[in-house]
């Protein structure tokens, strides 16, 4: 398969580009791993484990016999080490980024077969955690020494290849029935074009990730190859900008901060259309802000979103809008008019936007669609905000809500609509907070589970974003890969490496 | 011989590119429909009575986008190189007419200009104007910033040529039979100017156009729904399933510019006109 760079480091703890997560993925044995298909957690080095004085700790038992690639022994002391240097400050580990919630260096207990870690402060979703967390081996003389997972790098070809060879100490083939391919190569390609001639080709077995022009090309040459795993985790949404920094009119501010604007719009828009016309299919119209492919976190309560033209007209005119001439416009006699930015070279969302705007004349709102590079864009909502709504998406790697706490919490900078609140600006906004942060501090998952759907609840009323389509897992596993079972979730071709079969193998 | 209707019919390629250039100018009276009216119940449709060039992925008559496009683009794209021409050619001119340390001045100038990074100009531009702006006063400063950063080539070309014929064995036999020297300059030098302008204007407006659509990645440029050369060029790049329907942008531009160098073959009857004109 195709990696789109070079891995910038194959030091597991410090993999945060794609290109490294995937050779720290396939290469590296975690405690706890995450079934993608089922979206349930399995036990991996640690046979089980216990969370302890509600997440403040965690106690694994580990699993017996296990040895790393260069068959020394493993053990409670490899999983400390790897602990105290992922969480070392000079190592700037990426991956230690969720454990920071409780500061500075957990006290970790070991026995023959156990390890238990002790944070500073409980954390939520603990368990979650160590599906990254790749074990290093305590007597090796660096990070890229001997690994416990299914593939052992081989050769390292820079700006070429690498090659992984399976590992016959991985815990999985002792104990059987798996045995996985023998090698994997990770070809570096770039082009993504390429990288798709090369898989009708034969050259490439997997694609993890492709666009739905790309799939169409794909199911009408291999048809068996074209994988589409229905809803991904993914969202596309549009918002407006309600933040009091941005220098938009006063007048425009207020449209963005009525729910009823906000509903109106919503309404308005046909999302069966961008779903049939933007993602050919392969979508499925957006509710709410968790996407039904999360399994688990999905409010189902939630009413579906119908669209109906004239009841966002009848909307806006019970909210003091007049439509007339095939104009909206305000109480105050503005025409209600703005742009919509979005980055440009993504087409999907180009072609939302232009169907948005169509939708929109319908009842009234003349919208101009202007397409930016990332960085002007991101500019311009996070310094600048000088912008009046943004389609923009989420791409979400974890199912847990915790790994969204950035976006709800109104005085975060990343809570789009209105940034770094110094109190919540509304009563709706303040009840997100209060339940977001007893969500984090609660362990029981359906105690959890029960706060975040009132969240969404709260969010599918107000709509500060209006969710427009949740993307499908859309991929190609070429017909000599026997098991496949792709998922929603990176990464969804090739999660349960260690046990694909390739013919001729 | 003169441009007579028998004359254009005796070039049929020029003919068909003039008709064009008509339908093009006339879109608004030609197009069926709107540009960016969206039929979404044939989205990528064939060609059919109702969408005589097809529909795009957006459900948009592609006809009438051509018409539209071609007709915003070359008239966009030939007044920036009108522009850069002009420019050029005056720059150059004086160049080439000053003391020789204020040309070196005027020549280094023009690498200045040709090695500073336009693009972040362009995008300090980019957020300077509003968000809001009409698409029409995005096109006109797009064009027009295009426009003006062109001029160093043909500044050189013209400066460099005009300084070589100043000590051209023409200009020399002219005054040698009797012309004064100024005289001779201008009959010589002036129809060479031309052909150099009229060549580089037929580049200059293919290459604007190429440029307005990688602008339109700033968010500059003609701006969706308008349809432009530029956008529907940056569509054929995005897309990786193309029909040769997709392409027909392409083959207009080709033609027209095959046409347009068809044209420029008659510059020497315009050059000749010219000098005449200047020697009397």
């Amino acid at each position: 398969m195709a990696l789109h760079s070079s891995p910038r480091t194959l030091d597991p703890a410090r993999a945060d580009d794609d290109a490294s997560s995937v050779v720290r993925y396939l290469t590296g044995g975690v405690l706890i791993g995450f079934n993608r298909q089922a979206q349930t957690l399995t036990p991996e080095l640690a046979v089980s484990w216990q969370i302890l004085e509600g997440g403040r700790a965690i106690r694994f038992r580990l699993r017996k016999g296990v040895k790393f690639s260069d068959g020394s022994p493993f053990g409670p002391e490899d999983v400390a080490y790897t602990m105290r240097r992922l969480l070392d400050p000079s190592v700037e580990s990426a991956i230690a980024d969720q454990f920071r919630g409780a500061p500075g260096m957990p006290v970790l207990r070991t026995s023959a077969d156990t390890v238990e870690i002790r944070f500073s402060a409980p954390l939520t979703g603990l368990e979650k955690m160590f599906d990254e967390v790749s074990i290093l081996s305590s007597q090796a003389k660096s990070a890229e020494g001997p690994v416990l997972g299914p593939f052992v790098l081989k050769e390292n070809r820079p700006g070429d290849y690498l090659l992984l060879q399976r590992n016959p100490s991985y815990w999985r083939y002792r104990e059987g029935p798996a045995r996985g391919p023998d090698t994997v190569r990770l070809v570096i390609q770039k082009d993504r074009e390429v990288e798709l001639s090369r898989f009708l080709k034969g050259d490439l077995d997997l694609i993890n990730n492709v666009d739905p022009e790309n799939y169409d090309r794909i199911l009408r040459a291999q048809a068996k190859s074209a994988i589409d795993a229905g809803p991904s985790l993914d969202s596309d949404f549009m918002w407006f900008n309600q933040s009091a920094k941005s220098p938009i009119p006063a007048y425009e501010r207020e449209w963005f901060a009525s729910k009823a604007f906000r509903n109106a719009v919503s309404e308005a828009i046909n999302r069966d259309d961008m779903v049939r016309i933007a993602f050919l299919g392969h979508a499925q119209p957006a509710g709410g802000a968790v996407s039904p492919g999360n399994k688990f976190w999905f409010n189902s309560a939630l009413p579906a979103r119908h669209y109906d033209a004239q009841a966002a007209i009848a909307l806006l005119r019970q909210n003091g809008f007049h439509l007339a001439d095939g104009k909206l416009t305000d109480s105050g006699g503005h025409p209600v008019r703005f742009s919509i930015i979005t980055n440009a070279g993504n087409k999907s969302r180009e072609k939302m936007a232009l169907l948005i705007q169509q939708d929109l004349l319908k009842i009234g709102i003349e919208v101009k669609v202007v397409t930016l590079d990332f960085p002007s864009l991101l500019e311009r909502m996070t310094r600048s905000y000088d912008y009046e709504a943004c389609i923009l998406g989420f791409t979400n790697v974890e199912v847990d809500p915790m790994a969204q706490m950035n976006v709800w919490i109104s005085s975060s900078a990343n809570h789009a609509w209105n940034p770094e609140q110094k109190s919540p600006a509304t009563t709706w906004e303040a009840e997100v907070d209060d339940l977001m942060h007893r969500q984090s501090a609660a362990v029981d998952p359906a105690v959890r589970k029960r706060l975040f759907d009132r969240v969404q609840q709260i969010v599918a009323d107000q709509e500060p974003f209006i969710y427009l389509v949740n993307k499908h897992s859309l991929s190609a596993v070429s017909s000599a890969i026997h098991n496949p079972k792709p998922a929603r979730i990176w990464p969804q071709t090739f999660w349960n490496a260690w046990e694909l079969q390739v013919a001729g193998q | 011989m003169a441009l007579t209707l028998r004359s254009l019919t005796a070039k049929p390629i020029v003919l068909l590119a003039a008709l064009l250039l008509v339908a093009i100018v006339c879109a608004g009276l030609l197009a069926p429909c709107r540009y960016d009216a969206q039929d979404r119940d044939a989205i990528s449709a064939g060609v059919s009575r109702g969408h005589l060039l097809g529909t795009d992925d957006l459900g948009r008559d592609r006809f009438s986008r051509l018409l539209f496009g071609l007709r915003t683009s070359l008239l966009a794209a030939s007044a920036a190189a009108a522009l850069t021409i002009i420019l050029g050619a005056a720059i150059g001119t004086a160049a080439s007419l000053a003391p020789p340390l204020l040309t070196g001045a005027v020549l280094g100038m023009s690498d200045l200009v040709l090695s500073l990074p336009w693009f972040f100009l362009l995008v300090i531009l980019r957020a300077a104007l509003p968000l809001s702006a009409p698409p029409a006063e995005s096109m006109v400063l797009t064009f027009v910033a295009l426009g003006l950063i062109g001029w160093p080539i043909p500044a050189r070309l013209v400066c460099d040529f005009l300084v070589s014929q100043r000590s051209s064995r023409a200009v020399r036999y002219a005054v040698a039979c009797g012309m004064d020297e100024p005289r001779a300059f201008r009959s010589v030098a002036l129809g060479g100017v031309f052909s150099i302008l009229l060549a580089q204007f037929l580049v200059f407006v293919p290459a604007y156009v190429v440029a307005e659509a990688n602008l339109g990645i700033l968010g500059l440029g003609i701006t969706e729904p308008m349809p432009s050369m530029g956008g529907m060029l940056r569509s054929l790049v995005a897309s990786s399933s193309r029909s040769f329907l997709d392409w027909m942008p392409i083959y207009v531009m080709v033609f027209l510019l095959s046409a347009g160098q068809l044209g420029s073959m008659w510059s020497k009857r315009w050059n000749a006109i010219a000098c005449r004109s200047f020697s009397s």
